[in-house]
């Protein structure tokens, strides 16, 4: 049964956010997290995978940089399960500046990132795709991370110390009491029922929606949205992260990360936390950046592509004009909303970086823990989460554990080598609470592959209805909903071999299955012969 | 380009796909020497075996393609003709007799059959494999009962169940153990056809079944009934349960498609025709408006063949006769034809933002070869690009396989109308 | 696009950024539907290929039941090299776990053959044997129903340089009128007559026969998964045949899966991408690829006596691979009264060295059925097959005669050689 009071209420399933539970847990704090959608669902999960080693920052933000192999070092450490060790490479080409890798290098060594430098023919021999126009290359102890992984990771520890969590829950009203917050009022957004939680202390994570929930206490939070773009292709074209050794700019990072290879991002200022939009313009620019250092990498096969919302924040007293994107720092502040604002109860952190979430949930934990009284101190960065293994992530343990007869029972992602077991598991664990199959997805990586769920959503969906005991209207809307999904990512990128898998997904969903005939909304007058396009 | 003395076949199909193969049939049955030469397997092996010709008509399915042809006079099916449009599936019914996989039709004369899909859909092809025929749900009263097999992922009889309850028809789920050892990982359903092939591993099912059939009108299997002794494996379950069994039709690959495809191949080869699978053609030998051969891509060196007549029937976006990229660009990559797309810049007008709008994605309806009647592909001023080459089946533009319920109708119409031209031609000119 | 980019698409492993999960591969496998041990060639293919790191440790085992036809690179639609990516993942699995001694036996046939040749009646009468059979089946798990063939007690090379130096022959005018013949193990020591007939007909052909060096061509060490030994091998025959290459010398072989390894397999398996493997290819031939194209340039005399007789044809999964259509079939059409159809079979089931193993013997069996019924239904006493492994299977299988096509087309040109009866005759005119 969720806790109708608890110490402290962790607003956003986020990367900060499932940190910040974990880091209350460690201090014996009762907290309880809610997410207004999935763990995950935000910007954490509209990730590239890159952790970084502080190198990308070493020369125009030392602090930031400073902070990312500092934290680096750290999750290396806490979180190795959802780590994947690639190293990193910096490198510069014939169109890059000639100067900028001195100072880099300069920057780096201040920032203590260790560098190594390379020859062009020791890079090219160790990721053989590379361009030959290399004029410089590094390497950095960049890594990959699952994002999914990680903040499962935290969210797992927290529950081994007793803290609770609540998903699909919206904040829609903060409870005062004089000038101090004591609790939320939240709403099922599946059900619409409402329930409220008492708390010492608000941890405002929320990320993009930071502003919100500091408005619903009558805060001002300024926020600025800068909308980047991610294309994941379908391959590992390197198994190295690459980074382009010049000034940030948009479509410099290429991250191996599980079975494929992301490629970002660009930067655009946006006025909205869930303007997910990818532009035509997007796609080419970060295809044509990537084509630079990786010569036909454009003509492979892009899987999939998504964007996310970095909220930036520049507190007032530090303000520069006209700052925007990719110029505004990617520190991090921690609001105390008592000291600037009077207002007790509310402690907010915004900005930052996935690699630095442990330290931001570090200092957000030891304001809030001041405001309610407790004075132990932060222990996170000690040792590898309970119960999690002290390895690093390896591509191919799914691989290894099918094949050793590990998980057994049949495959129903067969991309992502997901079994029925897994499946029938990962539903279990949400009791008696709804389950779609994109938190499936996010648990297990089903419709994650090549195929984007075009033969694993039936199956998946009919096992769903066996163990819940669905009615077939709400099958079929789950099923559909879910291909729906899997679509947005890929319609930006529908042409040559992905365009092909997605008509042979859509065969399946209308011919072989007939789904559209099924899905509530088919119009048996409409004349599909009629010539002339649609909007 | 040397020139090369006449030693080759008088036709040469590009494409394995169902234009392909039936041109190559018709082809073959007029006495022409014929050499089909095609990449990989065409679509019938991820389709779900039956025919559809026109999916939407309410009663008589061709007076209803009659009356769009004349309505719609760029369409395919006006292209190919009226005397195509029935000549074709008259053909496709005797030759698949007479290969042993028989194609049959619904029994009210000229209607769409009513056949569930797995997930208890219902879809209203025109012909159908004699196996799923037999699931015809037209003036069904009983109850049908729909087998699957404990821990096989491709058929959950219980979703299909439910979806046909709303749809007023009763029917009732029941699993029994796979025939044959279980698998770990992967039991494909080629897999569980061939047990079906061994009387004794069949007959554990059957056994299995017999409880379960009671009131049962109809019994429906997944599309797994037996691969090369197919026939004898249904009328088998059939016997012994006493009631119609069939078939419907499961995720890829379709084994009606397979057995199709195999026994196709294994009669051309009887007939002494050629049938390469393996390797694209690359591009065209054109001489002066006519193509004279085309160029295998090989292993070590390119490899060309000669012939007179050329039938081109290499699929649509999704077989590769026609390609597309990140710009927007579509071509036709063997004799670089032009192609119809769906207009605007770059690809902004190919996708529907709802994946299963209704009327499907304009990319799928508009991309393709236009053609005359002739089956010639036409340049922009309505000429034909070249003399001797004929387009068949999804390369052609002007109608959305996925969402039109026409495909291989039209695949079926174009690749009879496509070689009735050629060698009408090639009988001119020799005589 | 820059031919580096291009490149690196051409690369076996990246075509696996193709697949679309149809599973046209894994229908049309001839394995994995009779054997629940192999999950299909999309498993163990494409799909196990994302999840593998190169260099790494192989995490797989279930890809050593992939016998390496093919036939699952030859059907899919979209230009994925299935079998090529399960050759590449099968030699990470030996480099990770080892080669067992029966297969390491197995890839270097070429030892054998070379070495039994002075024995061979003692090795033909002892193989013979069900007592050695059984031991050769317990001791080293080579199946003892397995076909084995005979060692014909001389050998091909030593016979040419024999007839060199018997019959001196004067050089030729040009370059364009020299042919390099590529003979294989298998011609070398157990079937001489086969090389014997192709040098009849090249030199009848008006053509200047040269026999350089040449090696095993390294297939049995490549489907085995033993990589080093497969590139030595390749390497060498590169070194010996690239002269011959540049100065634009046709090298032709009677061994089709031979000349699949030189044309494709060094480069898009074994990953041997120097121009000199690329000049070899270009020049290679299959012996009935050749005489086609011969004939499709007016060079090939067709003054062929007849022979009267319907003949089952096998394609191997071998000569499929080449791209080059049915060349014997295009030829032997040639020859009056000869018809010859081609049996619908993906593989006889023997895959080189896969048919030979005890623990695979049986899945070969049911695998080349299909021939069998139809060489049966047929009535048929001799059949046609251009690959050596395949028509040693196909006589187990069936208890016809096999033939390589050549033996028809020396037939029908008049051609005889010594210690050869020719098993289908001609009318003499």
């Amino acid at each position: 049964m969720t806790p109708q009071t608890v110490d402290v209420l962790v607003i956003g399933g986020g990367a900060t956010g499932a940190a910040a539970l974990y880091d209350l847990a460690r201090r014996g704090v009762r907290a309880l997290l809610v997410e207004q959608n999935d763990f995950t669902t935000g910007t954490s999960g509209r990730y590239h995978g890159l952790l970084h080693s502080g190198g990308r920052y070493a020369v125009r933000d030392p602090e930031t940089a400073q902070e990312c192999i500092a934290e680096n070092t750290i999750l290396r450490r806490i979180t190795p399960f959802a780590i994947e060790d690639t190293g990193g490479l910096f490198v510069a080409t014939l169109d890059d500046p000639a100067d900028f890798p001195a100072q880099w290098v300069t920057g780096c060594a201040a920032a203590g990132i260790p560098t190594e430098q390379l020859t062009p023919e020791q890079a090219r021999a160790q990721e053989p795709a590379l361009t030959p126009n290399i004029t410089a290359v590094y390497r950095v102890p960049d890594a990959s991370v699952d994002s999914f992984d990680l903040i499962h990771g935290f969210i797992a520890a927290a529950r081994t110390y007793g803290c609770k969590t609540l998903i699909y829950h919206r904040v829609t009203q903060l409870i005062h009491e004089g000038d101090t917050i004591v609790g939320a009022r939240l709403e099922d957004t599946r059900t619409g029922a409402t329930r409220i939680i008492h708390a010492a202390c608000i941890l405002n994570a929320a990320g993009p929606w930071v502003s919100v929930i500091a408005g619903l206490a009558g805060i001002a939070v300024e926020v600025k949205f800068d909308r980047g773009a991610m294309i994941a292709m379908n391959m590992r074209w390197v198994n190295t992260i690459v980074n382009r050794l010049r000034p940030a700019a948009d479509g410099d990072i290429l991250v191996p990360v599980g079975a494929v290879c992301v490629l970002g991002t660009t930067s655009v200022m946006t006025d909205h936390p869930d303007d997910y939009r990818i532009e035509p313009w997007e796609v080419s620019k970060i295809l044509n950046e990537a084509e630079a250092v990786v010569p036909g990498i454009r003509y492979g096969r892009a899987l999939r592509a998504w964007a996310g919302v970095r909220p930036l924040y520049e507190s007032p007293a530090a303000h520069h004009n006209d700052t925007a994107g990719r110029a505004v720092m990617r520190t991090f502040s921690v609001l105390d909303h008592a000291a600037l604002h009077g207002v007790r109860g509310l402690v907010t952190v915004v900005g930052g970086k996935l690699t630095t979430c442990r330290l931001m949930a570090e200092q957000t934990v030891d304001v809030v823990c001041q405001q309610i009284g407790v004075t132990a101190p932060c222990t996170t960065a000690r040792e590898v989460l309970p119960g999690a293994t002290t390895r690093y992530h390896r591509l191919d343990q799914r691989l290894h554990r099918l094949e050793h007869g590990e998980t057994p029972g049949e495959l129903i992602c067969e991309c992502e080598m997901v079994t029925r077991p897994q499946i029938e598991q990962a539903i279990a664990a949400y009791g008696d609470q709804p389950v779609a199959l994109d938190d499936l997805r996010r648990d297990l990586r089903i419709g994650m592959g090549p195929c984007q769920g075009g033969f694993c959503s039936y199956r998946a969906a009919a096992i769903l209805q066996e163990v819940k005991g669905h009615s077939a209207l709400e099958t079929n809307r789950a099923f559909a909903a879910f291909v729906r999904e899997r679509y947005q990512g890929v319609r930006p990128l529908l042409w040559g071999h992905q365009l092909r898998q997605f008509y042979l997904d859509e065969l399946i969903y209308r011919r072989t299955l007939g789904l559209d005939w099924l899905t509530g909304d088919y119009d048996p007058h409409e004349n599909v012969y009629a010539e002339g396009d649609h909007d | 380009m040397t020139k090369t003395t006449q030693t080759g076949s008088d036709v040469i199909v590009i494409g394995a796909g169902l234009a392909g193969l039936t041109a190559a049939v018709h082809a073959v049955q007029t006495g022409a020497t014929v050499r089909l030469i095609a990449q990989g397997w065409g679509q019938q092996i991820v389709t779900p075996g039956w025919i559809s010709v026109c999916d939407r008509a309410k009663d008589d399915v061709i007076a209803e393609l009659r009356g769009y042809a004349a309505l719609h006079p760029a369409h395919p099916y006006a292209l190919a003709g009226d005397e195509g449009m029935i000549d074709c599936l008259e053909r496709f019914r005797a030759i698949t007799k007479a290969i042993g996989v028989p194609y049959g039709a619904c029994v009210k004369a000229g209607h769409n059959l009513r056949l569930t899909t797995l997930l208890g859909a219902i879809q209203t092809p025109l012909l159908a494999p004699a196996s799923m025929v037999s699931g015809d749900l037209t003036g069904v009263t009983g109850e049908i009962l729909l087998v699957s097999f404990t821990g096989w992922r491709d058929f959950y009889p219980a979703l299909a169940a439910s979806n046909l309850a709303k749809q007023g028809i009763t029917a009732r789920a029941v699993l029994v153990d796979a025939p044959g050892a279980p698998q770990a990982w992967d039991l494909w359903p080629v897999e569980l056809a061939r047990r079906f092939d061994d009387p004794a591993l069949r007959q554990r099912v059957i056994d299995q079944l017999r409880p379960h059939v009671q009131n049962a009108a109809k019994i429906g299997f997944p599309a797994v009934v037996g691969l090369e002794q197919h026939v004898e494996a249904l009328a088998d379950c059939t016997q012994q349960l006493e009631r119609p069994c069939f078939e419907i039709a499961t995720l890829p690959p379709s084994v009606p498609g397979t057995r199709l495809s195999n026994r196709l191949r294994r009669w051309l080869l009887r007939q002494r025709a050629r049938v390469q699978i393996g390797h694209p053609v690359v591009h065209g030998i054109v001489e002066n408006r006519r193509c004279v051969g085309v160029d295998v891509g090989a292993l070590g060196h390119t490899n060309p063949f000669y012939a007179d007549q050329f039938i081109l029937a290499t699929g649509g976006l999704y077989n590769g006769g026609i390609q597309s990229d990140e710009s927007g660009r579509l071509w036709e990559p063997i004799f670089d034809l032009p192609v119809k797309g769906p207009g605007g810049t770059g690809r902004e007008k190919w996708y529907h933002a709802n994946l299963l709008v209704h009327r499907g994605h304009a990319v799928h309806r508009h991309t393709g070869l236009r053609v005359n009647t002739r089956m010639q592909p036409l340049d922009a001023d309505g000429a034909p690009v070249l003399d001797n080459v004929y387009a068949a089946g999804h390369l052609l533009t002007g109608f959305n396989p996925l969402t039109d319920g026409c495909a291989e109708g039209i695949a079926l119409a174009t690749a009879l109308k496509a070689v009735q031209v050629a060698l009408a031609l090639e009988a001119q000119k020799s005589y | 696009m820059t031919d580096n980019a291009q490149h690196l698409i051409d690369l076996t492993a990246f075509t696996a950024d193709h697949c679309l999960k149809c599973n046209i591969c894994t229908a049309a496998c001839p394995v994995a539907s009779i054997t629940p041990l192999f999950p299909g060639p999309k498993t163990v293919g494409p799909q196990a290929q994302r999840m593998r790191l190169p260099g790494a440790p192989s995490p797989d085992h279930s890809i050593d039941y992939c016998s390496g036809c093919g036939i699952c690179t030859l059907v899919c639609p979209h230009g994925v090299r299935v079998m090529e990516i399960n050759t590449q993942a099968k030699a990470q699995m030996t480099a990770t776990h080892g080669i067992s001694l029966r297969n390491w036996f197995l890839s270097r046939n070429e030892r054998w053959g070379r070495l039994g040749t002075p024995f061979a009646p003692l090795i033909n009468f002892g193989l013979r044997l069900w007592l050695a059979r059984w031991f050769a089946e317990k001791a080293v798990k080579i199946s003892a129903r397995a076909p084995l063939p005979r060692w014909a007690g001389y050998t091909f090379r030593g016979w040419w340089k024999k007839q060199v130096r018997q019959h001196p022959r004067p050089a030729p005018a040009s370059d364009a009128q020299r042919v390099v013949y590529f003979h294989g193990c298998s011609t070398n020591t157990y079937e001489p007559h086969i090389g014997k007939l192709a040098v009849a007909v090249l030199e009848h052909l008006g053509l200047y026969v040269e026999i350089p060096p040449q090696t095993c061509c390294g297939l049995p060490a490549q489907s085995n998964g033993d990589f080093k030994a497969a590139r030595r091998y390749a390497r060498k025959n590169i070194a010996f045949l690239v002269d011959y290459a540049r100065r634009g010398i046709p090298i032709v072989g009677t061994s089709a899966s031979c000349m699949t390894a030189i044309k494709g397999d060094y480069q898009h398996v074994l990953g041997l991408d120097d121009p000199d493997a690329q000049l070899v290819a270009e020049h290679t031939y299959d012996f009935m690829e050749f005489l086609a194209k011969l004939h499709r340039e007016g060079k090939l005399p067709t003054d062929f006596h007849p022979i009267e007789r319907e003949l089952p044809y096998h394609a191997p999964c071998q000569l499929k691979a080449h791209g080059m259509g049915r060349p014997a079939l295009d030829v032997l059409d040639l020859i009056p009264g000869l018809r010859c159809w081609e049996i619908d079979a993906d593989c006889c089931g023997i895959a080189g060295t896969y048919g030979f193993k005890a623990e695979k013997r049986a899945i070969a069996e049911t695998v080349g059925k299909p021939i069998a019924e139809q060489v049966e239904a047929a009535s048929a006493e001799v059949v046609v097959c251009d690959t050596e492994t395949c028509r040693w299977q196909i006589t187990s299988l069936t208890n016809a005669t096999t033939i390589h096509p050549v033996e028809l087309v020396a037939q029908a040109y008049g051609l005889t050689v010594d210690r050869y009866t020719p098993p289908v005759t001609a009318r003499q005119m």
